[in-house]
């Protein structure tokens, strides 16, 4: 689904990525964990063109994002926020039905359907016609992944989704990401909450100064960790 | 005190009814309305599509001459007086092309406006932050469906008190007009001073008038910025 060739992230003078390569194949829940300025945000924004990459390919279903084509298949591709980014001069319903109706995938009538049937789902129905500005983080980032969910994507992003909620909220967040991952959703998330990466992940990728240090099962990266980088991380989490 | 009321009376009456000379003020408030109305809508029009070029450049690094032209002219109009505008348009540009001097008038301060409100439209894309623009390219919309449906209408309302100030500075800036023989407010009662020999009467009456436009444009700017609060 991707395959990520020879990546280099610069920003300026700061090497922020050295040399990623990643195959990454359709139905994994790839988990990306690593202490803050790994890189993994940055990573995760180069999968999907948010970030050009200095040097280095990225290819998402065989073709260059970089290319003109490339760019039309990421609409394949949703991301879901670590701050919501939901538009706040529109209704809930219509943060979820502007994209599937601009982009043709389905008529005013059905997409207003399908956000009412989605927003069903996540126990929601009755904030349809309320500004995002009125939600609790938590409803906020649910509504964000419906959103991301409304545009049938192959794969989803997530950068940090937990991170800017408070610690009730975190939960609600999480079960739907479960219950995405349950229609076997190709879903790459980039997260701190090791807990959710044990259960929830087919695979785990350690992150360190730009560069991918260990890349394994769960239970490889949680319970045998090979290489010092990852044990002191683990360690240090532990403790905490 | 009789006779001083009695002689501010008879000024009154000579620069305002005497000879129909009201009318010189009635003709000079619709040609100060009119550049005004008609320079505002082409100051938001430049201003937004410059404002929309700079924005497309900074995103996608495409359009660059476009943008360069961009820079120039807000960097020329906010470089320079309006009152050398007005007369390099009048004597200059439109000099041997027979037009309405009126219209002059409007192309002038609708390209000094443009390019205030270009730099105001500018602030409002700029407070709308990164966030929901990764959020619309992440969910395949364009870079003008983003504008229209996400970014305008934010940046619209979050700086529609600045857009209202520039407005009022517009209104009150075409009183230079005259200086290429339009007959607006200050002119109207330039003429009737004049005639009377009395300064006092005709001054106060413009500014009466000047207040009561301005009074009236920040009264409606107000009633539609709290119609556009809903969202937040």
């Amino acid at each position: 689904m991707f395959k990520v060739v020879g990546l280099y992230k610069n920003f300026d003078e700061v090497k922020v990525l050295k040399n990623i390569n990643l195959e990454i194949n359709k139905g994994e829940r790839i988990v990306i964990i690593g202490p803050s300025g790994s890189g993994k945000s940055t990573f995760l924004r180069c999968l999907n063109g948010l970030e050009t990459v200095t040097k280095g390919k990225v290819y998402f279903e065989n073709k260059d994002i970089s290319k003109k084509d490339g760019r039309e298949t990421l609409k394949k591709c949703g991301m879901v926020f670590q701050s919501f980014n939901l538009f706040e001069n529109q209704t809930v319903l219509q943060n979820i039905t502007l994209a599937p109706i601009k982009n043709k995938l389905f008529d005013k009538r059905i997409a207003k359907k399908k956000a009412m049937e989605l927003l069903d789902k996540i126990h929601l129905k009755e904030k349809a016609n309320v500004y995002p500005s009125d939600l609790s983080g938590g409803q906020k980032q649910r509504v964000a992944i419906i959103r991301a969910l409304i545009m049938n994507p192959d794969v989803l992003l997530f950068d940090e989704p937990t991170s800017a909620l408070d610690a009730e909220m975190i939960e609600e967040v999480l079960e739907l990401m479960k219950e995405v991952a349950k229609t076997g959703m190709t879903m790459i998330v980039v997260t701190h909450e090791l807990g959710f990466a044990k259960e929830f992940a087919t695979r785990v990728i350690f992150m360190n100064e730009g560069k991918i240090i260990e890349d394994g099962a769960p239970d490889e990266i949680f319970n045998h960790p090979k290489t010092e980088r990852l044990q002191t991380f683990l360690g240090k989490i532990k403790k905490v | 005190m009789a006779d001083f009321l009695n002689s501010i009376g008879d000024k009154f009456y000579q620069s305002f009814i005497y000879d129909d000379r009201y009318l010189y003020f009635l003709d000079g408030l619709k040609y100060t309305i009119i550049i005004a109305l008609f320079s505002a809508l082409l100051g938001v029009i430049i201003g937004a599509i410059v404002a929309l070029i700079r924005d497309y450049n900074k995103e996608h690094k495409r359009l660059l001459l476009l943008k360069k032209i961009a820079d120039i002219y807000v960097y020329i109009i906010r470089g320079t007086p309006t009152l050398l505008q007005l007369m390099i348009l009048y004597y200059v540009v439109f000099k041997s092309i027979n037009i309405n001097v009126v219209i002059v008038g409007i192309l002038t301060f609708g390209i000094n406006s443009g390019a205030y409100v270009a730099e105001i439209i500018r602030a409002g894309f700029d407070s709308v932050g990164d966030g929901q623009r990764e959020a619309a390219k992440t969910l395949g919309l364009s870079y003008f469906q983003m504008m229209k449906s996400v970014i305008f209408p934010q940046a619209i309302q979050k700086v529609f008190p600045a857009l209202g100030n520039e407005a009022i500075t517009l209104l009150k800036e075409t009183s230079i007009a005259g200086y290429i023989g339009i007959v607006e407010l200050i002119k109207a009662s330039d003429i009737v001073s004049s005639r009377t020999y009395d300064y006092f009467f005709p001054l106060i009456i413009s500014a009466v008038i000047y207040l009561f436009l301005t009074f009236l444009l920040s009264t409606i700017m107000k009633k539609v910025e709290r119609r556009m609060k809903r969202y937040v």
